[in-house]
C-alpha cells in the first residue's frame, strides 16, 4: 500500500532531528522547535506508513506481526519515536531527542543488520502465545531503552546541579523529579512486560510439546534479564520518597546493559528462528537425493 | 500639547532624602488638588514610590504649564523639605523627554532593579489616583494608557522580566524548580527564622508548598512563624529527624558555626532509605558544612551560588536593555505623532467651521439680494458650489502644509501660526 516509503525516509528525518537537537548546544535559534517538531512528525509518519506496509503487503512475504528481527527492531524504534513525539509536544524545549534519537537510530540500524536474517519459526508465528511473547518482549525492550535515555538524563542533570553548571548551559533538561518518575515507570513497565513475555514463552513451549531447549543461551539470558528486572523494580518500589536519588538511574542503566547482553546472545543464537542447521543440511540432502535418482 | 516632569529618583537622590520627599496616597490627592487650583487647565499625575517621586504635568499651551522650578519647589515644600537642599538633585524634563521618561519608568527600564515588575502597578496606581481626583484628563489618559501598553510590549518582546534577580526568587524559580515538578507533596524544612528564609518560604508557599516544618532554637518563635505561614513547628532537638525526611531544606539561622556537620548528617542519613535532598543554605556564616555536598544525592546551594545566578540574570536583563529601549523610542514617536494629529485635528475642524460660517453668511447675504431680482434655483445651486470650491481652494495649501509636516518638529509651530493667522480661539 505504501511501498514507496523506505527506511531511508524516516532514517533521514531522525538524523536531521538529531542534528537539530544537537544545535541546542550553540544557544537559541528562532523557529527551531517548530521545525524540529515538523521534521519529527514527518519522520514518525513515514515510519508508521512503512510499518503498515510491512504488516499488510503480501509482496514482503511476511503478513504476520513481527515475522523477523528486522520488523521487531523497526517496531521497537517506532515505539520510542512515539514516546519522543509525545514528550516533545508536551515540552518542546526539553532536549529529549539527544538521548532518545540515538537509541531509535540504533534499533533501526540493528534491524537493517538483521534484514536478511532467518525469519521467526513459521510454525509458531500463527500462535497467539507467540504474538504475546514477541510483543511483550518488544514492549520490555522499548521500556528498557526509554529508561536508559532517562537514566542518562538524570545522571547528567544531577551532575549539572551538583556542580552548579545548570544556568550556564543552553541545554534544557526536565526536573530530577520528572526524570526519576520516568525511570520508575521504565523499571516497573519492563518488569511487567518481561513477566508476560516469560510466562507466554513457557506456555508457547508447552503448547508445542516442549520443543525449545530451556538451557539454550538465548532463554537463559532472557530469563536472567527477567529475574533482574523483577529485582530492580522491587528495589525501586521498596524505596519511597519523592526524590529517590540516583539509584533509579543506575537500575535502568543496568537494565539496558543486561538488554544489550541478551540481544547480543539471542541474535547469535537460533532462539525463535527456524533451525539454522536446516539451511546447510537441506541442500546437501537434496543433492544426495538427486545423485541417487541419477544413479 | 505641552509636557513636563519634575522629580527625584534613586539615580541622583539618596534614600534618606527620598524618604523625606515621599508622598502617601492621601498626600498625593491633596497636593494635586492644591496644584490644579492654581493652574486650572493643568493635568497632573504624581508618582511616589520608594525609589522615586515624580510629578507629570500636561497642558494645552506653555503658558498654562508651571515652570520646573515652581513644581520642584511646590513638591519639596509640601513635604516640608527645604528646596535649596534638594534642588541640585532634581530632574526636570519637558516635551518628548517627559513621555520617553514615563514610558521608560513604566517599562521598568529606569528601576533600581532593572525589569522589576512592581513599578508598572505603581504607575497605574498613581494614574488611578489622579483620575479619581479628576486631575487627569484626555492627555494623561492617553499617555498613561500608552505607558502601560509599552510596558507590556517590553515584557512580551524582550526577556527583561523573565529572569529572577532576588535570592529568594532565584532559589525557588531557578534552583528548586530544576528538582521538583511541583512543591505540593514535598516535605520542606525551614531552619531558623531569618528574613531571607522566611521570604523564600513565602515564594514556595505561593508555588504550592503545603508540607512545611519550621525548626528554630526558640520553639516559641518557630510556632509563631508557622502560624503565620500555615506550617508546623518542631523543637530544635528534632532537627536531624526532619532533615533526613525532607526533600527541600531552607536554612537561615544566625549561628556563627555550622549547625549541620558532614559526620552527623551522614550518620542521620544512614538510618533512612537514600533520598535526594536540596539544601538552600542562605545563612552567612553558613549553616551547613561545605563538605555536606560530598554526600551522594545531596545538592547544597549557598548564598554565593544563588548570588552568582542573580548576577548572571541581572547581566542578561541588561543585555536586553537596548531592545527594550528601541520599543520605548518607537512607541514614543508613535504617541507624539498621534498626539500631534489629534491636536491638528481640532484646529483643522475649527478652521473649517470658521470658513463655513463666513461662507454661509456671505452666501446668504448675496442670495437675499439676488432673490429680489428673481433668482433661478439652478443659479443658486451654482453659486453655492462656487463658494464651496473657493473655500476649499483657499484652505487647501495651509492644510496640506500641516499634513506634510505632521511628523516634523515644525508641526507645533505651524499649528500655532495657523491659529494666530486665522485667529482661532478655544
Amino acid at each position: 500500500m505504501f511501498s514507496g516509503v523506505t527506511v531511508s525516509c524516516f532514517l533521514l528525518s531522525y538524523l536531521i532531528v538529531l542534528a537539530m537537537e544537537a544545535s541546542r548546544f550553540f544557544g537559541k535559534l528562532p523557529g527551531r522547535n517548530l521545525l524540529l517538531m515538523c521534521m519529527l512528525a514527518a519522520g514518525f509518519l513515514a515510519h508508521s506508513l512503512f510499518l503498515i506496509d510491512q504488516f499488510t503487503s503480501r509482496d514482503s512475504g511476511n503478513t504476520q506481526l513481527l515475522a523477523n528481527w528486522f520488523q521487531w527492531s523497526v517496531l521497537a524504534a517506532w515505539g520510542l519515536a512515539l514516546a519522543y513525539l509525545v514528550l516533545t509536544v508536551r515540552n518542546a524545549n526539553g532536549a529529549f531527542g539527544l538521548f532518545l534519537v540515538p537509541l531509535i537510530l540504533a534499533l533501526i540500524g540493528l534491524g537493517l543488520l538483521q534484514r536478511d536474517s532467518v525469519p521467526f519459526n513459521a510454525e509458531t508465528t500463527v500462535s497467539v502465545w507467540r504474538v504475546i511473547h514477541g510483543v511483550s518482549l518488544l514492549v520490555g525492550t522499548m521500556f528498557i531503552c526509554f529508561g536508559a535515555a532517562f537514566g542518562i538524563m538524570y545522571l547528567i542533570q544531577s551532575w549539572r546541579l551538583k556542580n552548579k553548571r545548570k544556568s550556564r548551559s543552553p541545554l534544557r533538561l526536565p526536573t530530577l523529579e520528572f526524570l526519576q518518575s520516568m525511570n520508575r515507570l521504565s523499571l516497573c513497565a519492563t518488569a511487567v512486560a518481561l513477566t508476560v513475555g516469560f510466562l507466554s514463552g513457557v506456555i508457547l513451549n508447552a503448547s508445542q510439546g516442549g520443543q525449545i531447549a530451556w538451557f539454550s543461551s538465548g532463554i537463559l539470558t532472557t530469563g536472567a534479564l527477567f529475574v533482574w528486572s523483577l529485582v530492580a523494580s522491587t528495589i525501586e518500589l521498596a524505596a519511597r520518597g519523592s526524590l529517590g536519588g540516583r539509584r533509579s538511574a543506575y537500575l535502568v542503566l543496568a537494565n539496558f546493559v543486561f538488554l544489550l547482553l541478551v540481544l547480543g546472545i539471542v541474535l547469535f543464537s537460533s532462539h525463535g528462528q527456524q533451525e539454522r542447521v536446516a539451511e546447510f543440511t537441506e541442500p546437501l540432502l537434496n543433492q544426495l537425493s538427486a545423485q541417487e535418482v541419477g544413479s | 500639547m505641552q509636557w513636563s516632569m519634575v522629580g527625584w529618583s534613586h539615580h541622583r537622590t539618596p534614600v534618606e532624602v527620598r524618604e523625606q520627599l515621599a508622598f502617601s496616597n492621601q498626600q498625593i490627592g491633596d497636593a494635586l488638588q492644591k496644584l490644579t487650583k492654581q493652574f486650572p487647565n493643568l493635568e497632573a499625575v504624581l508618582l511616589s514610590t520608594c525609589n522615586r517621586v515624580e510629578l507629570y504635568c500636561a497642558a494645552a499651551s506653555a503658558d498654562q504649564l508651571p515652570t520646573p522650578n515652581f513644581l520642584g519647589q511646590f513638591l519639596s515644600e509640601y513635604r516640608g523639605v527645604d528646596y535649596s537642599e534638594v534642588e541640585s538633585q532634581v530632574t526636570a524634563l519637558s516635551g518628548e523627554d517627559t513621555i520617553r521618561h514615563l514610558f521608560t519608568v513604566a517599562a521598568s527600564l529606569d528601576s533600581m532593579v532593572l525589569g522589576e515588575a512592581q513599578i508598572l502597578s505603581q504607575v497605574k496606581a498613581a494614574y488611578e489616583t489622579a483620575c479619581e481626583g479628576d486631575f487627569a484628563s484626555t492627555q494623561m489618559h492617553q499617555a498613561f494608557q500608552r505607558a502601560t501598553m509599552v510596558a507590556k510590549r517590553v515584557s512580551n518582546e524582550t526577556e527583561i522580566h523573565k529572569r529572577r534577580v532576588s535570592i529568594p526568587s532565584v532559589a525557588v524559580s531557578e534552583i528548586a524548580s530544576e528538582f521538583f515538578e511541583s512543591f505540593e507533596d514535598k516535605r520542606i524544612l525551614l531552619i531558623g527564622a531569618g528574613e531571607m528564609g522566611t521570604e523564600t518560604l513565602r515564594y514556595l508557599i505561593d508555588h504550592g508548598a503545603n508540607r512545611v516544618c519550621v525548626v528554630n532554637r526558640s520553639l516559641e518563635r518557630a510556632e509563631q512563624l508557622s502560624r503565620e505561614l500555615g506550617a508546623t513547628a518542631a523543637a530544635w532537638e528534632e532537627l536531624y529527624r526532619h532533615l533526613v525526611e525532607s526533600d527541600l531544606v531552607v536554612s537561615t539561622t544566625g549561628a556563627s558555626q555550622p549547625i549541620v556537620t558532614l559526620e552527623d548528617f551522614r550518620a542521620a542519613r544512614a538510618q533512612k532509605a537514600p533520598r535526594a535532598v536540596l539544601i538552600l543554605d542562605l545563612a552567612v556564616p553558613r549553616d551547613f558544612e561545605p563538605r555536606v555536598s560530598e554526600l551522594s544525592d545531596v545538592y547544597l546551594f549557598t548564598v554565593d551560588d544563588l548570588q552568582e545566578v542573580c548576577d548572571r540574570n541581572i547581566q542578561a536583563r541588561r543585555d536586553e536593555w537596548p531592545k527594550a529601549k528601541r520599543i520605548v523610542e518607537e512607541e514614543m514617536r508613535r504617541f507624539l505623532d498621534e498626539s500631534a494629529h489629534r491636536g491638528s485635528g481640532a484646529t483643522i475642524k475649527q478652521l473649517r467651521e470658521q470658513a463655513e460660517r463666513i461662507k454661509s453668511e456671505e452666501l446668504n447675504r448675496l442670495l437675499g439680494k439676488l432673490e429680489a431680482r428673481g433668482l433661478k434655483q439652478e443659479v443658486e445651486r451654482e453659486l453655492e458650489m462656487s463658494f464651496d470650491r473657493l473655500v476649499n481652494k483657499l484652505l487647501h495649501p495651509p492644510l496640506k502644509s500641516l499634513r506634510e509636516n505632521a511628523n516634523s518638529s515644525q508641526h507645533a509651530n505651524l499649528l500655532e501660526a495657523l491659529r494666530r493667522l486665522f485667529q482661532l480661539r478655544d
